[in-house]
């Protein structure tokens, strides 16, 4: 590598924590969503650790790892545990966009084995993106190490859980899902809303899951005020 | 005869039940045993062993003391072994079941060493022994004179072959077992070293020649074993395993030095044996022209081995579509290793795009009762799912179940299901979690 790359890349390091700059070199997984992909200047930053919570946040995390699994063409690492009375049930994973062949699943014991796992993952550099089912708000020390790996190896960190609480203090994005009380038969109403943002501004936004066509669209809106009509929103 | 009156003639009579699968190791290993004597070993399971000594009597100084070895240290084991040595193995047999023990025939002359012992040394069937022994030919010497045309018209012709075979008249193959093949290599070490950094880069060292063994044969290691011998003769072992066969020394140092970490050299170790415990045919795979595929498909495997050798086995997974129409056995777990699309499509498929039914992201491991009636929103089914009558699968006792999606309370999709046909009164439960 010749020393005018070497020092690009490093400026790309540094520039990585300053808000609101667009890098030449980033990977960012988009939503397929305009108006949220533009607000995260493009998609969700590879090599970075990002959290998804909420009561739809499986819904959500199957979606991203999806795109990234069709959009990269790599493997996915879904760290799991025993700590959900479900698992993970490929024969559901095609509809939501994520081909379960290309999961590797790990079901860890304990949260160290948990935590090495995730690290393990996003250091190799050999998946796209490591899943992680996350048990509890884990210590400062634990999240930097998990951010540091996935800034070695470029991989997109999800982590991952079905609370309303921050489990991960250092991530780069938080975002919240959940579902919107409606009456609709044929389609999921989720309200998702960008919490923390380390680049930029939070945001909300109303989606729809149609759940026969499988796909996720934004409410625009016009169809907001219908949606509004016949729905109660309920607060995370 | 029975065991009853068997423990009648004999009031402290000890029984064991028939135990083939100890017998056959025992066997196997009885067999691996002898080849400190020769290389070729032959036998029939539980019948005893044959071993062609031509030219190895004298390393164990001539054929009485190789006997005489042979006796003290099968006894030593606790084996009470019956040994004869003769020209062919037809007469061995005969003289180590109806000789004294450590009889040895003398060159060249068969006829005289088998002639006083009964028939049955021949190795015969039951019915041909009795009928000769009816007919008053009770020593082999007898059958000697008699006119061979007429023993095989009347015994046939397994009589006449086996006479011949005994005498050295006519050819018997030994079917010798070829010495399993051991990929193993070790190093001594001239003073006992302590550091984990020593072992490790000796490790090394002897990782590259075992991988220059392995790529020989055209195999590649599944398991290794590393057997580390300390000055007091303390063994400490280590196993790692591979997904994949593999013979890259890096790759393998990498599993063993999560192990060598927390290690306890004692008063240091002065000997170290590498071992492949399980090899496998290793299949070269075709290098992509410009290197980067390659990389990336021998990159996984090694994360999948570091994190396998850890967690276990059965604990990294991936997943396959399954044949059944029951939603806990709709996939199959298996290994990672040859995630490639060739392998999937040889179990049965992928994962069908889109989903004839909607299936839920997540399942429960057990069904969470909900009581005796849905306290959710029905939005659609029912979908009727019958147990597969032909497994008897202690989960679906409670009959067909008719699976509905519902809205909980905070508006996410649920899969529940109601046994209709449960008694006393129909149960739901959940199963399943949509988003």
């Amino acid at each position: 590598m010749d020393t005018v790359a070497k020092l690009r890349q490093e400026l790309a390091q540094i520039q990585r924590r300053q808000p609101g700059c667009r890098l030449e070199y980033e990977v960012r997984v988009p939503f397929g969503l305009e108006r949220i992909d533009t607000h995260i200047h493009g998609g969700l930053l590879t090599g970075c650790v990002h959290e998804l919570n909420g009561r739809a946040a499986w819904l959500l995390a199957v979606f991203v790892a999806g795109r990234m699994a069709r959009c990269m063409g790599g493997d996915i690492l879904w760290c799991g545990g025993s700590h959900h009375p479900h698992q993970l049930y490929p024969p559901g994973l095609v509809a939501a966009g994520l081909p379960p062949q290309r999961i590797i699943h790990v079901t860890a014991r304990t949260g160290a084995d948990a935590y090495w796992t995730a690290e393990e993952g996003l250091r190799s550099g050999s998946v796209k993106a490591v899943v992680f089912e996350a048990r509890e708000a884990m210590p400062l020390r634990v999240a930097r190490r998990l951010q540091l790996a996935s800034e070695a190896g470029g991989v997109l960190g999800l982590i991952v859980s079905d609370g309303a609480q921050a489990l991960c203090p250092v991530a780069t994005t938080r975002w919240q899902a959940e579902p919107v009380q409606t009456q609709h038969n044929t389609s999921l109403f989720l309200a998702l809303s960008l919490v923390r943002n380390k680049t930029g501004k939070g945001g909300t936004w109303l989606v729809e899951w149609n759940e026969t066509s499988n796909c996720l669209s934004l409410v625009t809106a016009d169809q907001r005020r219908s949606v509004d009509a016949a729905c109660t929103p309920l607060a995370g | 005869m029975t065991l009853a009156s068997a423990q009648a003639l004999c009031a402290h009579l000890v029984t064991l039940p028939l135990d083939l699968r100890a017998d056959h190791s025992f066997f196997h290993a009885l067999q691996n045993w002898c080849r400190r004597f020769t290389p070729l070993v032959a036998g029939e399971e539980m019948e005893g062993v044959f071993l062609d000594i031509t030219g190895c009597a004298h390393l164990f100084g001539g054929e009485e003391a190789m006997l005489l070895t042979m006796h003290k240290k099968l006894r030593q084991l606790g084996v009470m072994a019956c040994l004869a040595l003769a020209d062919t193995p037809g007469a061995a047999w005969a003289l180590a079941r109806f000789s004294g023990n450590r009889t040895i025939a003398s060159p060249g002359r068969m006829a005289d060493a088998l002639a006083r012992l009964p028939v049955a040394g021949l190795r015969l069937d039951e019915e041909v022994a009795a009928k000769l022994r009816r007919l008053g030919l009770r020593h082999i010497e007898k059958l000697y004179g008699l006119p061979r045309s007429s023993l095989a018209a009347r015994f046939g012709m397994g009589l006449v072959t086996r006479l011949d075979q005994a005498l050295g008249a006519a050819p018997e193959p030994l079917d010798f077992k070829a010495e399993a093949q051991v990929c193993q290599v070790s190093m001594r070490f001239a003073e006992p070293v302590g550091l984990v950094c020593d072992v490790a880069a000796a490790l090394e060292k002897l990782l590259v020649r075992l991988c220059a063994m392995l790529a020989r044969d055209g195999q590649g290691a599944r398991k290794l074993m590393l057997t580390l011998i300390q000055v007091d003769n303390t063994r400490v072992r280590m196993e790692v395993g591979t997904v994949a066969p593999s013979r890259s020394p890096r790759d393998l140092a990498l599993l063993f030095r999560d192990r060598l970490e927390g290690l306890d050299a004692g008063f240091g170790i002065e000997h170290i044996i590498l071992q492949a415990a399980l090899r496998e045919p290793f299949f070269t795979r075709q290098e992509a022209l410009t290197g980067i595929e390659n990389k990336v498909v021998s990159n996984c495997d090694t994360l999948i081995n570091r994190l396998a050798n850890r967690l276990g086995f059965e604990n990294v997974v991936a997943f396959s579509p399954a044949q059944s129409h029951l939603p806990e056995r709709a996939f199959l777990v298996s290994s990672p290793a040859h995630m490639d699309s060739a392998h999937v499509g040889l179990q049965g498929g992928t994962f069908s795009h889109p989903p004839p039914v909607r299936r839920p992201l997540r399942l429960y491991r057990y069904p969470l009762p909900l009581g005796d009636s849905c306290p959710f929103e029905q939005v659609s089914g029912p979908e009727r799912i019958c147990p597969e009558w032909w497994h008897d699968d202690p989960a679906w006792r409670g009959g067909l179940r008719d699976y509905w999606w519902v809205r909980d309370e905070f508006g996410r999709s649920l899969w529940v299901y109601v046994e209709p046909e449960n008694n006393p009164g129909p149960r739901w439960f959940l199963h399943g979690v949509g988003c």
